[in-house]
């Protein structure tokens, strides 16, 4: 008698996870987003002065100590080679916050608006010209600023 | 400024001659040669660009006119238009009647020129070959190309983008006529205005413009790879490569060749696939291919035909010949099967593996009449043999003939583990994994390719189409190690391992990894350890790394500080203070405590574990109890008085917490007065004892405080004299413990415990002492002791009052003389054990040398019936003896003999030594023995009983002895065997012929024989009465052996002698017959008769029997028949017996 409902009952089992899954990976996606920004905020800063000091940015970490004691990144106190590695590590963590919000988004049935990059930036191209070294500072404040907005809202998101 | 005014003005009139990719003519003339050429209508007009169609076929001529140069004009093969300009830029165009005018002989100079673009792409070459040239040029020509590159098409050039621009290669000559110009690194789209100075001395000639784009003019790289596959139907085809670069599609030209002279090429077919289907119409013979390509569109040239390919189908060929693929995968190969020029039908054709194993039919198919195909499903690993790494298949025949060829399949595991850590500061993941080389190809190369997607890692990990490559690098321990830094936390990595290898590239099974899930963080840092004051846990708190940021878990190992470590594990997770509280055993000892953490979802690895930190052994509280104490009480008789001194033992670590730095003696009178005493050091204290009754206590202090519970002991002079201990006894067990036992006696008081003392009072050593509980009778005491010391042991019942009188013991632990006897023991023991041996083995060898001695005496003892016919030379076989006649020794007593023998040995001695006179002939008999045709033996045993009997009157002498042995020795000598029953009345007769014997034995005509109840019987013979008495210890002697002759007077009557035992069993019943005692009318001879009496005895003596060795039972049996070698022993006595009272019940 239950012969003939077995494929049916494996056809529910092998649903039965996809429907499970989605509440899952959305609360995989918010702890990993918000990992990631934790990460990035106070990990790859500095524990001490954090991004908008611009004195601890990204510099070689010895064991024991995250970021070693720094003067402005950009500005020198030591090799530019490990600097721009932090950089790319910084850069790739961002790239893969950026693709984590897609996913959350993406969940939530939100639709993307492709902004214009100007406005992104703001006055930061202007900046750039006129002082660079201090507009990198500056733009390393914003995004400080940026990932902790996402940690505030992470938690409260439940739709677009 | 010349070479730029003349492009200027070539290119403004549009006097520009398209390269074309095939050869042409550079014929030059003299500028008087020229200025003859009337200049006609056709001329170009000025123009800005070049109106045109690029690709015709046509090609337009140039020629250009300098005032002191040679004149140029360019035309091809087949068109010899010409265009000319004058030095004011008056251009001309010849018509095809004016170019034909300009005959070969009319220039001066002619170069035939190639130019193409190298199949690398990279290069443009120009080869230019003299052709012709007037003698009055000399010597060698130097050639320079002169070049423009513009990005935009001739159309559309404007003179002011060219504008100083020009670059100059020159040509190389190899010393002939033919040069050779290089342009390199191509753009293969732009354009390139070009032409040619030729300086030949001080003369100048000067090309036409030319243009060309390289891409027009590719002359591509040869085809790679030509082989031979079959299509899915069974049909041939020619396969090959493309060249690397192909910038556009290309188009191929095949040609065929029977045999290897040039002229056979056959151009079979221009195909746009890199392959050509040839079916079966080749099949049986061979062949040379070739193949070529060329750019599919547009202009170009063909490239160099292939290498030639030998196709050769006349025997045994394979699709694929090899194969190389992976673990668990499925192979078809294809067999065409042509034997000596006769094809086989696949039907007929049968596949084996490595000549060994014949793959089943069902995994054939039959793709058409002569093509065959196996599949092989599910491979395994190929296992090396040798040098070959591969499985041979072969094709055969239906009757097993197999051609030599065969196809290859190489089996390669891939199954490679690919395993990745990502460090602690989540900037780097280093992956690693490891190759078999041994089932890997030679020859192969290994490399991690992998894959990374933006976010997260899909389900089913597979290997996408494009890949980036890692470089790995191998370590020691022949792990590849390769590093992404740095990285992308949370994108997934798929990876795999590509094996690439001139058959072919496998791939191993794709994993994909996310760095974020193999982190290995950091230890945690900052460990600290202590015990906690009062509370007394292990306090463990940490630093947690930076990173992971999520949640963690902590392992805390922690030991007692020591050699040989043993590690405890504590885990926690996510401890939010960093710290956590551990119950552990021993609060005073040091520990070592090491922290790791790994991510709480269990994905990662564990970190390393953190420096150790130590713990500081402190004091953690107060000591727990004070420490148990015991007095002593010496007095002091020079004062008189008693002092006490309290002697404790030291406070262990469990109960000191974890130290002592002194102690409180506390003395509470009856009369409510305490003080109190303060000991920093040592364990003892002594104060004279001036209250009666007191109670003291001690407290152990640390820097904590005082302990709170302590022991009491209260000193009473009266009750010092209390005894309730009724007794004490020690056991020694071994060497390190001694069992305690006591009794109480009734009592009435309450005792709190009982102290034990012991002390060795051989040697000078203190004291010891031990509490124990009071409800207990019996104690282990474990100590060194010494066994053979004397130790004395006392038991001390506390009471609350006070301490009672001790009962106490001496106990010898062993005692050593015992020791020392029992040493001496076993010293003497073997002593006389072999003493015994000695004697016993003299005593035989003498024994041997008296048989030797006396042998000759013995009467023959074929005058024996019974005897007759037997080898006496073999007296070992006994049984054998007896059994000669089983029909004459069918009665019992024949069982004697043996001891007969013996005892004839003893007689025969006597013999010699004593007066044959003092012969005596004295019998006691049992009826079945009173035959006088009986032989001596037959009676002699009885003789034993009845003499017996007689050794009761204490009147036996030695004398007699000797010679009851004489004459019993000639009793021997006179027996016969008759027939016992028969002549048993005649008993007198009987006797008085047995009696008499060769050595003048003469029976005392006063001998009379009396007739005891039924059957015994008694023969006195005739004797002086001084040795009547002497005659009874006769037969002692006989039934004794000769051995014992001089101990029958004591002896004989002591019934208590274990050595005979046996033989007393018959003396027994004779005691209880002594009024059975006969005399001699004239009483010169003294017999013991049995009587009915004795034969009553019988039953016991049966029944004693019964518990005799069992050959004493056997020996009953000769009653019937003698089958049983029975060997002489003095236990025959009750076997007499037993016989005698069968004798009297059948009578």
């Amino acid at each position: 008698m239950w012969c003939p409902s077995l494929p049916l009952c494996g056809l529910l089992c092998i649903w039965l996870p996809l429907f499970y899954s989605r509440p899952v990976k959305i609360d995989k996606v918010k702890a990993d987003t918000k990992n990631l920004t934790r990460t990035i905020i106070p990990g790859r800063g500095s524990v001490s002065g954090g991004l908008a000091s611009g004195m601890t940015w990204p510099m070689p970490r010895a064991p024991g100590q995250l970021w070693g004691p720094g003067k402005n990144p950009l500005l020198g106190g030591g090799s530019l080679a490990p600097r721009q590695k932090h950089l790319a590590q910084i850069f790739n963590d961002i790239e893969n916050l950026r693709s984590l919000i897609q996913t959350l988004g993406s969940h939530l049935g939100c639709t993307f608006h492709k902004s214009s990059n100007l406005d992104a930036l703001g006055n930061l191209t202007e900046l750039l010209t006129t002082s660079p070294y201090t507009t990198a500072v500056v733009a390393l404040d914003r995004l400080q600023k940026c990932l902790h907005s996402i940690v505030k809202h992470l938690d409260h998101i439940q739709s677009c | 400024v010349y070479h730029q005014n003349f492009m200027q003005m070539a290119v403004a009139h549009c006097m520009v001659h398209q390269i074309p990719a095939s050869s042409f003519m550079l014929p030059c003339m003299s500028p008087n040669e020229t200025s003859v050429i009337p200049l006609t209508a056709g001329v170009v007009a000025s123009s800005p660009g070049l109106h045109r169609e690029h690709g015709t076929t046509e090609t337009n001529s140039l020629m250009l006119v300098a005032e002191e140069s040679f004149l140029c004009c360019l035309w091809s093969e087949t068109n010899a238009n010409c265009s000319l300009y004058t030095a004011g830029m008056e251009t001309k165009k010849f018509t095809s009647s004016e170019v034909s005018s300009f005959a070969p002989q009319q220039t001066d100079l002619s170069w035939n020129i190639q130019c193409w673009t190298k199949g690398d792409l990279e290069l443009f070459v120009c080869i230019l070959k003299l052709s012709n040239k007037k003698s009055y040029l000399n010597g060698e020509f130097k050639i320079n190309l002169l070049y423009v590159l513009s990005e935009l098409s001739l159309e559309d050039i404007s003179t002011g983008s060219l504008k100083g621009n020009f670059m100059v290669t020159p040509c190389n000559g190899n010393g002939s006529d033919k040069y050779e110009c290089h342009i390199p690194s191509l753009k293969l789209n732009y354009t390139y205005i070009t032409w040619l100075n030729i300086i030949n001395g001080v003369t100048l000639l000067q090309s036409p413009l030319m243009s060309v784009r390289p891409i027009n003019i590719v002359k591509p790289e040869s085809p790679l790879n030509l082989r031979l596959e079959m299509t899915d139907k069974g049909q041939l085809k020619i396969c090959w490569s493309n060249p690397v670069l192909t910038p556009y599609p290309l188009q191929y030209e095949v040609k065929f060749s029977g045999n290897t002279t040039q002229n056979a090429w056959q151009v079979v077919e221009i195909v746009i696939e890199t392959s050509l289907i040839i079916g079966n119409m080749l099949v049986g013979s061979s062949y040379l291919v070739q193949v070529r390509c060329k750019s599919l569109h547009g202009t170009g040239f063909w490239s160099d035909w292939s290498t030639p390919y030998n196709l050769n189908t006349e025997d045994v060929m394979y699709f694929p010949p090899k194969i190389l693929t992976s673990v668990g995968s499925n192979v078809s190969f294809h067999c065409l099967y042509n034997d000596k020029n006769k094809m086989i039908l696949s039907k007929k054709i049968v596949w084996w593996l490595n000549l060994a194993e014949e793959i089943p039919e069902r995994q054939y198919t039959l793709v058409n009449d002569r093509v065959s195909r196996v599949t092989l499903f599910n491979l395994n690993a190929t296992k090396p043999r040798g040098k070959f790494f591969y499985n041979a298949l072969y094709c055969c025949n239906q009757n097993r003939e197999c051609h030599h060829r065969y196809a290859e399949l190489y089996v390669v595991d891939v199954n490679i583990n690919i395993t990745c850590e990502t460090d602690g500061y989540l900037t780097k993941m280093t992956c690693r994994w490891s190759a078999n080389t041994n089932t890997l190809l030679v020859g192969s190369s290994l490399q991690l390719k992998y894959y990374r997607s933006s976010i997260y890692c899909s389900d089913f990990p597979s290997i996408p189409p494009k890949s980036e490559a890692k470089e790995c690098h191998l370590q020691r321990n022949h792990y590849y190690e390769c590093t992404f830094q740095p990285i992308f936390l949370l994108s997934g990595y798929t990876m795999w391992i590509e094996i690439k290898h001139q058959l072919g590239t496998l791939e191993s099974p794709p994993t994909c990894v996310i760095p974020a899930d193999v982190v290995k963080p950091f230890p945690p840092s900052n460990v600290k350890a202590e015990i906690t004051k009062n509370i007394g846990l292990l306090n463990v708190s940490w630093t947690n790394p930076a990173f992971p940021n999520s949640d963690l878990k902590f392992q805390i190992r922690y030991s007692v500080n020591r050699e040989e470590i043993l590690w405890e594990i504590f885990e926690v997770s996510n401890a939010p203070t960093r710290s956590v509280m551990i119950k552990v055993l021993d609060l005073c000892v040091v520990y070592i405590v090491q922290v790791r953490c790994s991510g709480l979802d269990g994905l990662g690895y564990w970190s390393d574990w953190s420096k150790p930190a130590y713990t500081i052994v402190q004091d953690i509280q107060a000591p727990l109890r004070g420490p148990e104490f015991w007095r002593v009480i010496n007095e002091d008789p020079i004062r008189k008085q008693k002092n006490v001194t309290l002697v404790w033992k030291p406070l262990m670590k469990n109960y000191s917490l974890c130290s002592v730095c002194g102690y409180i003696v506390k003395q509470h009178t009856s009369e409510n007065i305490t003080w109190t005493e303060y000991v920093t050091s040592g364990t003892t204290y002594t104060y004279p004892w001036m209250e009666d009754a007191h109670t003291i206590t001690i407290l152990a202090v640390n820097s904590v405080g005082a302990s709170s519970m302590n022991f009491n002991l209260t000193l009473s002079q009266q009750m010092s004299t209390v005894n309730i201990v009724q007794s004490l006894s020690a056991y020694p067990v071994n060497s390190s413990c001694v069992i305690l036992t006591w009794t109480l006696s009734p009592q009435m008081y309450v005792i709190t415990s009982f102290v034990i003392e012991w002390k060795n009072l051989n040697e000078e050593e203190q004291m010891k002492w031990i509490r124990v509980a009071p409800n207990i009778s019996k104690y282990y005491i474990y100590d060194h002791f010494i066994l053979i010391e004397k130790y004395q042991f006392s038991l001390y019942p506390i009471f609350p009052e006070g301490v009672g009188n001790p009962k106490t013991t001496d106990e010898f632990i062993k005692d050593r003389s015992e020791k020392q006897n029992d040493a001496g023991l076993y010293v003497i023991l073997p002593i006389v054990i072999s003493s015994f041996v000695l004697l016993l083995g003299t005593l035989l060898i003498s024994q041997q040398r008296m048989k030797k001695l006396f042998w000759e005496d013995v009467p023959n003892p074929k005058n024996c019936s019974w005897a007759q016919g037997v080898n006496f030379q073999k007296p070992e076989t006994f049984e054998h003896l007896f059994i000669k006649h089983p029909e004459a020794i069918s009665f019992g007593p024949l069982l004697l003999e043996p001891e007969i023998v013996l005892e004839d040995i003893s007689v025969a001695k006597a013999l010699k030594s004593e007066d044959k006179q003092d012969l005596l002939a004295v019998d006691s008999m049992f009826t079945m023995i009173q035959d006088s045709e009986h032989d001596s033996a037959c009676s002699s045993s009885h003789f034993s009983n009845s003499l017996s009997e007689s050794s009761h009157d204490d009147k036996v002498s030695e004398r007699t002895m000797r010679q009851s042995n004489i004459k019993y020795a000639t009793i021997i000598s006179n027996c016969k065997l008759s027939g016992l029953y028969e002549e048993q009345k005649n008993l007198s007769g009987s006797f008085s012929g047995c009696f008499l014997g060769e050595d003048s034995l003469v029976i005392d005509p006063f001998s009379r024989s009396w007739e005891v109840g039924n059957q015994a019987f008694l023969i006195l013979p005739d004797q002086h009465p001084s040795q009547a008495s002497k005659t009874i210890s006769l037969s002692v002697v006989s039934s004794e052996g000769f051995s014992e002759p001089s101990d029958h007077d004591d002896t004989f009557s002591d019934g208590d002698s274990p050595e005979r035992s046996l033989y007393y069993l018959g003396l027994t019943s004779v005691k209880k017959n002594e009024n059975d005692i006969f005399l001699t009318e004239n009483s010169r001879v003294m017999c013991h008769l049995h009587t009915n009496g004795l034969f009553k005895d019988m039953g016991f003596l049966q029944d004693t029997s019964s518990d005799l060795n069992p050959f004493i039972k056997n020996s009953l049996k000769y009653e019937n028949s003698v089958k049983t070698f029975v060997p002489y022993m003095p236990q025959f006595q009750a076997t007499t017996i037993k016989l005698q009272e069968t004798t009297e019940t059948k009578t």
